[in-house]
């Protein structure tokens, strides 16, 4: 008879097994993407693959200045941040006041909230090109970061929503009876409640920003106002595409983002619990 | 300090009344206990108070101010929640200091009350504590710090107790029962426990389904019951209740339950004769007495400092409490005698006191 602890270690083997090969589907492009990064371009090609190359900073070197990577890297994070702390000063005002204002018909509200984020990019883009360029916002910065709210907002919205659900009104009612307003009890009182969930949404909103081709692409056609997503496309053309320019490129790009996540991930992981992420 | 006074108040939800006209006199410096079951509008009524919830008709007055439409900041109350509403993310220093901070108060003077109010509580050594590092009855006490250091009109304390372990309990009803005595600040202070009301307050609020069933000193609540329901919500064990009619044959009456048995009582009331009355006796004013009513013992609890006996008298249950130590057993007969100056006479339908 297998004991219980036994059957505990078996479990817990079986576990990290099942871990490890997560790792490992999820790792391995990005350990491609670095190693090709660094490898001289002929054997980027060569087969049987180079697993450990002798690294090269070549790609890195044309990178900068050769190409105009550091602008659109630049422009990427102005863009990306911009319609972060837009996407999340209005989120958090938005749904504090879903979750607590007496608004007639605020539930059809909050779902609508929802409907806005169900609809696809793609759909939307055709309407903004029409009305950004009535309004001068094409080839605009921060016309293409309002674009970003279309889906940055909505996602705020509805994370903070479940976010200040869950601080007890108690704490406000205190606050005020303490002396405050209601934005100072906000403020003071229920936003710092709400930092994991505001950590976590910001991350997102900027990722998805970060990320984004689509708006990118046909809102913005100023070779130097591009962000990085269309800005690496043009790596590679239909003749030739340049591989470790493009992985030199995308491993730059990667690491805002991975370095975030790996400071932030306590926090990531109440925000994910919290609120549900959209895949 | 001030004086309280709550004239007519209504309240509704959505067209659904819960508070019928409430008028709650409150004097300065007075100890006032709101206690009833829950639902019956006591913490709503609180809250009103506090500016928390809308009042949908009568008045709010804390001095000689009208306060129904002051927004919760300008009312200069102060309030313990029954959660007590610690800000997770300050120290208790910081909890305490919060109001003075927000009213702009240099650091020297917050410094100073928080210490003072931390000397009263004996919370020096927590300060720089944060909530979730202190034990229930320390939380409480930071909730009462941060009331303190206000120096209010008015406390309110809604339920503040029914977090805390019983033994707690008590000893934070004497703390707080303390604090009053010391700061004579006036207190409305809501409960479900009406052995902290008896306790604690200068003055009673029994309050059921929105409205105000009686209001008045403790003992004076538990002495003269003015209907059923404050009779029966006042006093633990509760008061005993029989069902009887009212006989009146020239001298002495007395009230008969449909078994037979004769419960005395000192004067009819002038209802009359054969009336249908409930008969409401505390378990302390019975007596052992031959020529009692016949009872057996169900059930014998010893308490130590008094025994309390559930007796069956024909198919309903009474309790008895004795000081004196007699040996009882589950089965005996036994002959009880209510005081017939200590019964109280309910009307059967109304429930008000006829006596």
């Amino acid at each position: 008879m297998i004991s219980l602890s036994m059957r505990k270690r078996f479990t817990s083997v079986r576990t990290y097994l099942l871990v490890a090969l997560l790792l490992m589907f999820v790792g391995f492009p990005l350990y491609w993407m670095l190693m090709s990064s660094l490898k001289n371009s002929s054997d980027i090609v060569r087969l049987p693959p180079v697993w450990w190359p002798l690294p090269t900073w070549e790609h890195y070197d044309e990178l900068f200045s050769v190409t105009k990577f550091g602008r659109w890297f630049l422009n990427s994070l102005i863009v990306c941040s911009m319609s972060t702390v837009i996407a999340v000063f209005l989120g958090v005002i938005g749904a504090y006041s879903l979750v607590r204002l007496k608004v007639p018909g605020k539930e059809v509200l909050a779902r609508s909230v929802l409907l806005a984020y169900m609809f696809p990019g793609v759909l939307l883009v055709i309407p903004l090109v029409l009305v950004f360029s009535h309004l001068g916002l094409i080839n605009s910065q921060f016309g293409l970061s309002l674009a970003y709210l279309t889906f940055a907002l909505p996602f705020v919205m509805w994370v903070m929503r479940d976010f200040f659900g869950s601080v007890p009104v108690d704490l406000e009612e205190a606050a005020m009876i303490d002396g405050a307003s209601r934005l100072e009890a906000l403020r003071d009182v229920v936003i710092p409640q709400a930092y994991p969930g505001i950590i976590a949404t910001s991350i997102f909103a900027f990722l998805f920003a970060w990320n984004e081709y689509l708006f990118s692409a046909i809102l913005v056609r100023d070779h130097d106002l591009m962000t990085l997503p269309p800005a690496m496309a043009n790596f590679a053309s239909a003749m030739d595409t340049r591989w470790g320019l493009v992985m030199a490129a995308s491993t730059v790009a990667t690491l805002p983002m991975a370095m975030a996540f790996a400071f932030l991930q306590k926090y990531l992981v109440t925000g994910i619990g919290a609120g549900g992420v959209k895949g | 300090m001030a004086s309280v006074q709550i004239h007519d108040v209504r309240k509704s939800f959505g067209g659904f009344e819960v508070l019928h006209g409430v008028s709650v006199p409150i004097e300065d410096g007075q100890f006032v206990v709101l206690v009833g079951p829950s639902g019956c509008g006591k913490s709503t009524l609180l809250r009103m108070l506090a500016g928390l919830e809308k009042i949908t008709s009568g008045t709010i007055s804390i001095g000689d101010r009208v306060v129904n439409d002051v927004q919760p900041k300008e009312r200069d109350i102060a309030m313990v929640f029954q959660n007590y509403a610690l800000y997770p993310h300050m120290t208790v220093a910081q909890n305490m200091g919060f109001s003075l901070k927000l009213r702009g108060a240099d650091k020297s003077e917050i410094d100073q009350k928080v210490n003072r109010a931390a000397d009263i509580l004996d919370l020096r050594r927590l300060l720089e504590r944060f909530p979730r590092q202190l034990s229930g009855g320390q939380r409480q006490r930071v909730a009462m710090g941060r009331a303190i250091v206000r120096d209010p009109q008015v406390f309110l304390f809604d339920e503040p107790l029914s977090n805390l372990d019983a033994k707690l309990r008590v000893a934070m009803r004497a703390e707080i029962k303390e604090l009053h005595q010391r700061l004579k600040t006036t207190t409305v202070y809501v409960t479900h426990d009406q052995i902290e009301a008896m306790t604690m307050a200068d003055k009673i609020v029994v309050m059921q389904d929105g409205i105000v069933e009686q209001m008045g000193a403790p003992l004076e609540l538990y002495d003269r019951p003015e209907n059923k329901f404050v009779a029966g919500f006042i006093g633990s064990p509760a008061m005993n209740f029989l069902e009887g009619t009212l006989k009146v044959n020239g001298g002495q009456p007395w009230v008969e339950t449909a078994n037979g048995a004769k419960l005395p009582i000192t004067a009819a009331p002038a209802a009359g004769n054969d009336k249908a009355v409930t008969y409401g006796i505390r378990p302390e004013h019975l007596e052992f007495a031959d020529d009692g009513i016949e009872a057996e013992v169900v059930v014998v609890e010893p308490m130590g400092s008094e025994t309390q006996v559930v007796a069956r008298i024909g198919t309903q249950d009474i309790i008895a409490i004795f000081r004196d130590r007699r040996p009882v057993a589950p089965g005996d007969k036994i002959h009880l005698r209510p005081r017939a100056n200590s019964a109280h006479l309910f009307d059967k339908e109304t429930g008000k006191r006829v006596n």
